[in-house]
């Protein structure tokens, strides 16, 4: 049986460089997040979140035929995250792809950086920030959930692809649309098994929903780990840019005015490009990312110094 | 003192507002023997969870000489054994020896003293051999054995048991049956089984509905089938 | 994934050794190829004798070898897509195989056996619980650690319960198995799923909050206590690691990339 589930990337696809930065930022989420539940559980956590994980893993290891000779599993990362919140489902998805990858050789080690990245951050903060949005339009959460889960293994297997290209795999032109096109559709049937397992314990236990204490219902942290995750994914995809010239170049290149513009009088990351590490594309994401840092911290000093509050 | 439970009008109710005790009193000597009998959902587990401590219901708790509260837990937990009615619940580590050995552990113990008391209570229950054993490659009635180590190597002063002969085929519930009968601590024991407590249990305590509704000799209670009846024993 | 795959007893390493060869040897694996093919020869003899030092089951990690092929089946793509020479045209859908694509693909496909291998014969030579402790002596989040001590103690039972309950709701509908025949006419069985799905975690949440119970019934307080018997290095773990940290060097130094 062919399993239609293939985000476990093992090692060798990856360039080290690629890798390595995979397990950076990985590793800075899992430590906040290993922080943030021990915090909020206590001694809970360590029980909570291994048996939780043991669920997310006996979930996905019920193969449901789809086509003749393909199966599908869940991937469970937006149904952790609707269950259980953000920081605690980050938890217990990083557990599911350790054991995984070192128990059951799903997955690289070395890759396994990116692997947490992909399944157990970016697809636990999508699926988590748009239940949490659309689930406010609506009483009835289950189409919530259907996005959530659609968009857990859209943005995983965007991210893989992303990683893929970057590492020289295959070109962008082509990974991209692939993955995209699959997954799009493996991620209906995500969607609409997170929304029937949602469904199915608002209608039992409605009151667990709410009552959960791994449930986070900190809106600000929320809107954070939203704003957060978005950019995180713009800095990402940075290097996948078009060059094709934008509206303004295009208006100027259009009225004959190309060519004239006068130099900046002095450039930090001219084309977001870092000097030293010319134009790679560790080189436009070390870019963004310090452009998104410069830009987070000058807001913050603005709201601060405006209302005076030591929280923001 | 040394294993008495003293329990002063204790009242519980779960979140949702459903009353699992109702002024539930009862006094237990030492190295006594009591059967807590009661159907499906009369409060026993509930009130075995009280004994460590795991819940804190309304009215007052003596275990020895120490009153139940927040700063003397740890040590109510080490002198009360929980054993917890599904095995699975209770052997959270690898391998038999590494649960035997967690509570000493926790209670702090050098590790001579952890290995001691570890072989200790694996020898008592007769599962020695199984030592290096996995939870799931053993059978029920092992499983049961096991936990009741889990227990015995903190040296506790009662054994609350909840449901010990639940799912044992004959053999492995005599085998447990026999062990219990070697252990010298007080014992409260919530079951079904009412040939368990007729053997093993001197005194039975009947729950119905969250009270305490008969306290007496097992070989009477027993044998009065109005009451059996009444609170769905039979 | 219980127990290990042993013929007759290995090298007694320290698990942290063997994490630290594993990560090193996948590194070397890496920056293997490329001009420097001798690299990936030399690195699968090694593997070979490894393997027999840890006396594994070579029979057990060949049978799991089918684990990275599909990923390494959705690769293909690359000797199509990698520019070079045209080795030749697939007729019919007229796509040119270069050279350069067909020898990419076969070297990342080398790698990607190795990798996985190495994975194989160091984590199926040690019981679980000793990996984890390897993982504790490389200085991982403790409670990380004990998550996954936790998980992998329960993954058995949660599996079981799912498998079970899956058993159950099938033979209620009168098939063999419970699948998407035609989806127009099966769209119901998402509901049986996210019931089956939906009871499960219902199930393992109550059992998180006994267990949780056990552990504080017996004294734990949330301190993740070092386990015993973490164990000195030995000069056979020095030798290792020593192997295994000059191993990304010898690649590297020899035209690796």
């Amino acid at each position: 049986m062919f399993s239609f589930l293939l985000l476990h990337i093992p090692d060798g696809f990856l360039s080290l460089s690629v890798s390595g930065c995979g397990w950076l930022v990985a590793a800075a989420v899992l430590a906040w997040a290993v922080r943030r539940t021990s915090t909020r559980l206590g001694e809970a956590a360590v029980p909570l979140v291994g048996v939780l994980g043991a669920f997310i893993f006996a979930a996905q290891a019920v193969n449901f035929p789809i086509l003749g000779g393909t199966s599908g599993h869940l991937l469970g990362a937006a149904l952790a995250a609707i269950l259980l919140g953000p920081w605690s489902a980050v938890m217990v998805m990083t557990a599911v792809v350790i054991v995984q990858a070192v128990f059951f050789q799903d997955g690289g080690l070395l890759a396994m950086g990116c692997n947490l990245l992909n399944m157990a951050v970016l697809a636990v903060f999508s699926a988590h920030v748009v239940y949490r949005v659309l689930g406010r339009l609506s009483p009835r959460r289950w189409w919530a959930a259907v996005v959530a889960g659609w968009l857990s293994v859209v943005v995983s297997a965007a991210a893989t692809g992303v990683e893929l290209v970057w590492s020289g795999m295959f070109p962008a032109s082509l990974a991209m649309p692939a993955l995209l096109g699959v997954y799009g559709l493996v991620g209906v049937a995500e969607g609409l098994l997170t929304a029937s397992a949602v469904g199915f314990l608002e209608r039992s236990r409605p009151a667990l929903l709410e009552e959960t204490p791994l449930v986070e219902q900190d809106t600000a942290a929320s809107l954070l780990t939203a704003g957060m995750t978005a950019t995180l994914a713009v800095i990402l995809l940075a290097p996948l840019a078009s060059e094709a010239p934008d509206g303004l170049e295009h208006l100027a290149e259009h009225a004959g005015l190309a060519g004239t513009e006068v130099a900046p009088w002095f450039e930090v990351f001219p084309d977001y490009a870092i000097g030293f590490l010319g134009g790679t594309p560790i080189s436009v994401v070390a870019a963004v990312a310090v452009g998104a840092v410069a830009v987070f911290a000058l807001t913050s000093l603005v709201i601060r110094s405006i209302s005076g509050d030591e929280t923001v | 003192m040394k294993g008495e439970i003293e329990i002063c009008d204790l009242s519980f109710a779960y979140p949702g507002g459903r009353w699992a005790l109702r002024s539930v009193s009862l006094a237990v000597a030492g190295a006594e023997r009591v059967a807590l009998l009661g159907a499906n959902g009369a409060g026993k587990s509930t009130l075995l969870l009280h004994l460590n401590g795991l819940l804190r219901g309304r009215g007052r708790l003596r275990i020895g000489e120490l009153w139940v509260q927040g700063s003397v837990l740890p040590e109510i937990r080490r002198r009360v054994g929980l054993v917890f009615q599904d095995p699975d619940d209770q052997l959270f580590c690898s391998t038999v020896e590494e649960d035997v050995a967690f509570g000493p552990r926790y209670l702090g113990r050098p590790e001579d003293e952890i290995r001691g008391r570890t072989d200790r209570a694996l020898q008592l229950v007769g599962i020695d051999h199984l030592r290096g054993r996995a939870p799931f490659e053993m059978s029920e009635g092992e499983k049961k054995l096991a936990a009741l180590a889990t227990v015995l190597s903190m040296d506790p002063d009662i054994l609350a048991l909840d449901e010990p002969t639940a799912f044992l085929d004959g053999r492995s519930r005599r085998r447990l049956i026999e062990v219990l009968g070697r252990l010298s601590q007080t014992m409260v024991v919530a079951t079904h089984d009412l040939g368990l407590a007729s053997c093993l249990l001197p005194r039975a305590v009947v729950l119905h509905e969250g009270t305490v509704v008969a306290d007496g000799l097992s070989e009477q209670i027993l044998d009065d089938e109005d009451l059996l009846l009444k609170c769905g024993l039979i | 994934m219980r127990g290990t795959a042993r013929v007759r007893p290995g090298l007694p390493l320290h698990p942290r050794t063997l994490w630290i060869f594993a990560l090193c040897y996948i590194v070397a694996a890496n920056l293997a190829g490329g001009s420097s093919w001798w690299g990936l020869v030399g690195l699968s003899f090694l593997l070979v004798v490894v393997g027999w030092m840890l006396s594994i089951s070579w029979r057990k990690v060949l049978r799991g070898m089918w684990i990275p092929t599909p990923f390494l089946a959705a690769g293909v793509a690359m000797v199509f897509t990698t520019p070079g020479d045209v080795w030749f045209v697939v007729p019919g859908v007229d796509l040119p195989v270069t050279v350069q694509g067909g020898w990419k693909y076969l070297e990342i496909a080398w790698k990607v056996y190795l990798c996985w291998t190495v994975a194989a014969v160091v984590f199926q030579s040690r019981r679980p619980e000793e990996i984890l402790q390897g993982l504790a002596a490389l200085r991982v989040p403790a409670a990380l650690v004990g998550i996954l001590a936790v998980m992998l103690r329960y993954l058995e039972v949660l599996v079981g319960e799912g498998r079970r309950t899956l058993r159950a709701k099938t033979a209620r509908t009168g098939r063999a198995r419970l699948g998407f025949r035609r989806l127009s006419r099966d769209a119901w069985l998402f509901r049986v799923y996210g019931a089956l799905v939906g009871n499960l975690f219902l199930r393992a949440l109550a059992r998180a909050q006994r267990v949780h119970l056990a552990m504080l019934a017996r004294g734990y307080d949330g301190r993740l206590l070092p386990s015993p018997g973490e164990g000195r290095m030995t000069e056979q773990d020095w030798g290792m690691v020593s192997l295994a940290v000059l191993l990304p060097l010898i690649i590297l130094l020899g035209g690796g990339r």
